[in-house]
């Protein structure tokens, strides 16, 4: 007698099948897989929790639409498709609220934000001096189109490829980014050593 | 007479660049520095909260 196989043991592909013909449940499976991924990227690109829970669910509500409706192509892998929509909400998100231009130095840096940093009050700077929120202003810091990429890559662990398809850029071009991104966050952490 | 040979330095290879490092994505220094930061980036990782999962896998039981 065969053991049946475990929810785990599935691919991603086999579940949208088992969903497909009628296992909802399996639902769960795939958001355990990937929810950290999705999510943090949203949030990292969003900076806010609220509005990211919000792109995350309405991620998985198209994502359940297009499965329902039958156009979801299985050539496709599923963790690059569903970060596609989510880039998506992203960027429609941010094409509604026609944000303040990004204002860049030279060497890409925002300057806006370095600005703030430089004006944070001193319970902002002990705050920032936590590793992990250093971090994360850092990553903030670079320019969208290489935190982007920073983000995607390890993050929603996507191949350069998968980031160059869904940038709409060349693999040369996504590469480019990320070199660009570790060499700016290292100049960061340089400079942050050099100051304290 | 006079005899030739041809000498086997790196040279004469066809492809002397080693596969793995012509299609490294990333420079060297810039891995490392990648490979030093991974765990700082990991603890940046974060999850939905219970509630939009849950509405999630109501939605998706909708009929």
């Amino acid at each position: 007698m065969r053991t049946p196989m475990k929810l785990e043991q599935y691919s991603d592909q086999d579940l949208v099948k088992s969903y497909l013909s009628g296992e909802e449940s399996v639902i769960a499976e795939l958001l355990r897989r990937h929810k950290s991924k999705i999510y943090t990227s949203i949030y990292l690109l969003v900076k806010d929790q609220y509005l990211a829970e919000d792109i995350f669910q309405d991620a998985f509500i198209k994502v359940i639409n297009t499965l329902r409706s039958g156009r979801y192509n299985e050539e496709g892998k599923f963790l690059p498709w569903v970060m596609r929509i989510a880039h998506n909400l992203v960027i429609d998100y941010f094409r509604r609220e026609k944000r303040t231009p990004v204002i860049t130095s030279a060497d890409g840096t925002d300057v806006l934000n370095l600005i703030q940093i430089l004006e944070e009050s001193t319970e902002e700077r002990m705050l920032r001096e936590q590793t992990h929120v250093d971090l994360r202003a850092m990553i903030q810091l670079l320019p969208d189109e290489q935190k982007e990429v920073l983000i995607m890559r390890h993050y929603a662990d996507l191949s350069f490829k998968e980031i160059a398809d869904l940038t709409d850029v060349s693999i040369n071009t996504a590469l480019g980014r990320m070199r660009y991104a570790l060499s700016n966050l290292r100049k960061m952490m340089k400079v942050k050593e050099v100051i304290k | 007479m006079v005899k030739t040979s041809t000498s086997l330095n790196a040279v004469n290879f066809s492809n002397p660049v080693p596969a793995k490092q012509a299609v490294e994505p990333i420079k060297n220094q810039d891995e490392m520095f990648y490979d030093n930061i991974k765990p700082q980036l990991d603890k940046l990782i974060k999850d939905p909260s219970d509630e939009t999962l849950e509405k999630i896998l109501a939605y998706a039981k909708k009929k």
